[in-house]
């Protein structure tokens, strides 16, 4: 009797699967790891976790991050106005290891062989049933610049919550107030992480640079044509509904971008000319293009493309099988790259990995529903928030918002109840995910 | 590279065996019905079977004891209501013949506790009511299922959807869904 038909006989004679030491994984006998995770951050974290409950703690599950904690993206522009600090949005992995039993390891995946099924980082190579890659976003060089290092040291995009969150904060508590000392955001062309988060950037910088630095602002520099989240509320505070403006610039294209001194070069059609336009910055934050690690490109996972293709029911790579990537280095169609739906796809991906690997994929039907939302400060004591649910559409395999005529949902006006629930959505999206 | 048939093999699944189905209870009209049923049970989990249009003896088999138990709790000469259990994992036919014809009802018990469908549903309310809803903004264990599904229907019909972020999120779910993912949050653990 083979492993599979003796678990098979033991549920059948009622006996519980929890035994431990008793995968009850058939198809990823013989490996390492039944489930091998790269990436600790909301996708890896959610999914880590739910594997371990939802196959009643039988699966082996590894966890690779390089970090030692996890920094939280979400909030980390509260960061900027000093109502929080980067070191209030660490989350260890502690409860993975002692409270749910995941096998972590601190390292730096260097190669994925999805012919043999294998990762390597440093000199180990271990083997898998199934990979999920939660591994987060690189980031592009703007034109202009040379090397990433002048984001970590002169720049900073930050983008990925951590050093350059404090340095980005740092520049603005020291910069000099005044009329043409600005504050010069770009933003890439969509898809980049988080939709409403660098116009959300924006607000709470210009509300604070209302009371802190008067006389100086916000520019907005964005590549995409309009708001691409949350369009009325973010247009509404931009044009003064809380006491500041944003002077926001649409449709540009960035074509220079000058750490010292700081500066953007754009060019925007107007009319039948095209204007080219330097902005100059007192502190600068080029949020950049962005796309999947290039450890996913390496591994074909790509298909030439910046992110990398999956079905959206199971969150399975369209190029090799038993590999799944899940959060901001997948394309999953209209799903948009943000922690909350990361949770979702985590979870999603879960019951698809269970399903395959215990053998009982072929004969349910999965028809998934995924859902973001999202709290969005525009001000310290005021929130908006955006609600997106997304149902399988089977004729043309994508997912799409399913309400509101196939748009998000946005609160009707930014309230200070709205706040408040931001901090209880915030403290039990985490919790889900790390606790 | 991968085959067309694996890449797709999650929609083809769907699309031979359609959706799982764990309403409260189905019915199943023997005279007018040619269309078999297929239902997911969970270990534990009970599920009515209301037959009508029963015409002269009702016959039932049930092709697998000991994943799925059959009893029934009540008939007429033209309606009986069977209830289900799932015991383990398993599949078991049960067919419900009279003279005019038959209905089969295909029933699985999961190895993976839980619905799946239902599972995957409720696990978008744990983001913010807790892992297993049981804390968060609020937890949602402690109700049953009607409760669940009634209080979630009534938010998806309000008018006042921006101004409340529940009532935008229930609109994205369909009467279906939404029983599936009470159903299973009124039993998880």
């Amino acid at each position: 009797m083979n492993r599979r038909k003796f678990i098979l006989a033991a549920a059948k004679a009622g006996l519980a699967l929890s035994i431990p030491g008793i995968p009850m994984v058939s198809k990823a006998a013989g490996v390492n790891y039944d489930v091998i995770i790269v990436g600790g951050g909301m996708a890896g974290a959610t999914i880590a976790k739910y594997l371990r409950i939802w196959s009643n703690y039988t699966l082996k599950v590894a966890l690779i991050e390089k970090d030692t904690n996890y920094t939280s993206n979400i909030m980390s522009n509260e960061v900027l106005t000093g109502k929080r600090t980067v070191s209030s949005l660490g989350y260890a992995y502690t409860n993975l290891i002692n409270k749910y039993g995941i096998y972590r390891i601190q390292a730096t995946v260097s190669q994925i062989n999805t012919a043999s099924q294998t990762i390597t980082y440093g000199a180990t190579t271990l083997s898998y049933g199934a990979l999920v890659l939660a591994t987060g976003l690189e980031f592009d060089l703007w034109p202009g610049l040379t090397n990433v290092s002048q984001y970590d040291t002169a720049i900073p995009h930050a983008w990925k919550a951590g050093p350059q969150t404090t340095l980005l904060r740092n520049q603005l508590v020291a910069m000099t107030a005044g009329a043409g000392n600005n504050v010069v955001i770009t933003i890439p062309k969509a898809p980049y992480r988080c939709p409403p988060g660098p116009y959300e950037r924006a607000c709470v910088i210009a509300d604070w640079l209302r009371l802190n630095k008067p006389g100086s602002k916000v520019i907005v520099l964005d590549e995409n044509p309009q708001v691409m989240a949350e369009k009325d509320n973010f247009m509404n505070a931009f044009s003064g509904a809380y006491g500041y403006t944003v002077d926001y610039r649409p449709g540009v294209t960035i074509t220079n971008v000058s750490a010292s001194p700081k500066n953007v070069t754009y060019t925007r059609p107007v009319g039948d000319a095209t204007e080219t336009v330097v902005v100059n910055a007192a502190v600068l934050n080029p949020i950049p293009p962005q796309r999947a690690p290039k450890l996913l490109s390496d591994a074909g996972l790509l298909n030439g493309g910046k992110f990398a293709p999956v079905d959206p029911v199971s969150f399975e790579s369209m190029m090799e099988d038993n590999v799944y990537i899940i959060g901001d280095a997948c394309n999953a169609g209209s799903i948009p790259k943000a922690g909350h739906i990361a949770n979702q796809e985590a979870k999603t991906c879960a019951s698809a990995i269970l399903l395959n690997l215990t053998g009982y994929g072929e004969t349910l039907a999965l028809s998934p529903v995924l859902n973001s939302a999202c709290y969005t400060p525009v001000t310290s004591t005021l929130a908006t928030w955006l609600s997106a649910v997304y149902q399988y559409n089977g004729t043309s395999y994508v997912m799409q918002a399913s309400h509101n005529g196939g748009a998000a949902i946005a609160a009707g006006s930014a309230t200070t109840e709205n706040y408040s629930k931001m901090t209880k959505w915030f403290g039990a999206l985490m919790a889900d995910t790390f606790s | 590279m991968k085959s067309f048939i694996t890449r797709f093999k999650w929609l083809l699944s769907v699309l031979l065996l359609g959706v799982a189905v764990n309403s409260f209870a189905l019915t199943l009209n023997i005279g007018a019905s040619t269309t078999d049923t297929r239902i997911t049970l969970q270990r534990a989990q009970t599920f009515d079977m209301n037959v009508s249009g029963v015409n002269g003896t009702l016959s039932v088999t049930n092709s697998n004891a000991s994943a799925i138990t059959l009893t029934k709790i009540s008939s007429t000469t033209t309606t009986a209501v069977y209830r289900l259990t799932g015991i383990s994992t398993g599949v078991s036919n049960i067919a419900f013949k009279d003279k005019t014809g038959t209905v089969t009802t295909y029933l699985k018990v999961p190895l993976v506790q839980g619905t799946l469908d239902g599972r995957q549903l409720a696990s978008n309310c744990f983001q913010c009511h807790g892992t297993n809803a049981t804390g968060g903004v609020g937890k949602l264990t402690g109700m049953t299922r009607y409760e669940i599904y009634y209080k979630l229907a009534e938010m998806a019909k309000s008018s006042e959807y921006t101004s409340n972020i529940m009532k935008a999120h229930a609109r994205g779910f369909t009467d279906s869904q939404m029983q599936m993912l009470a159903a299973y949050i009124s039993q998880v653990r």
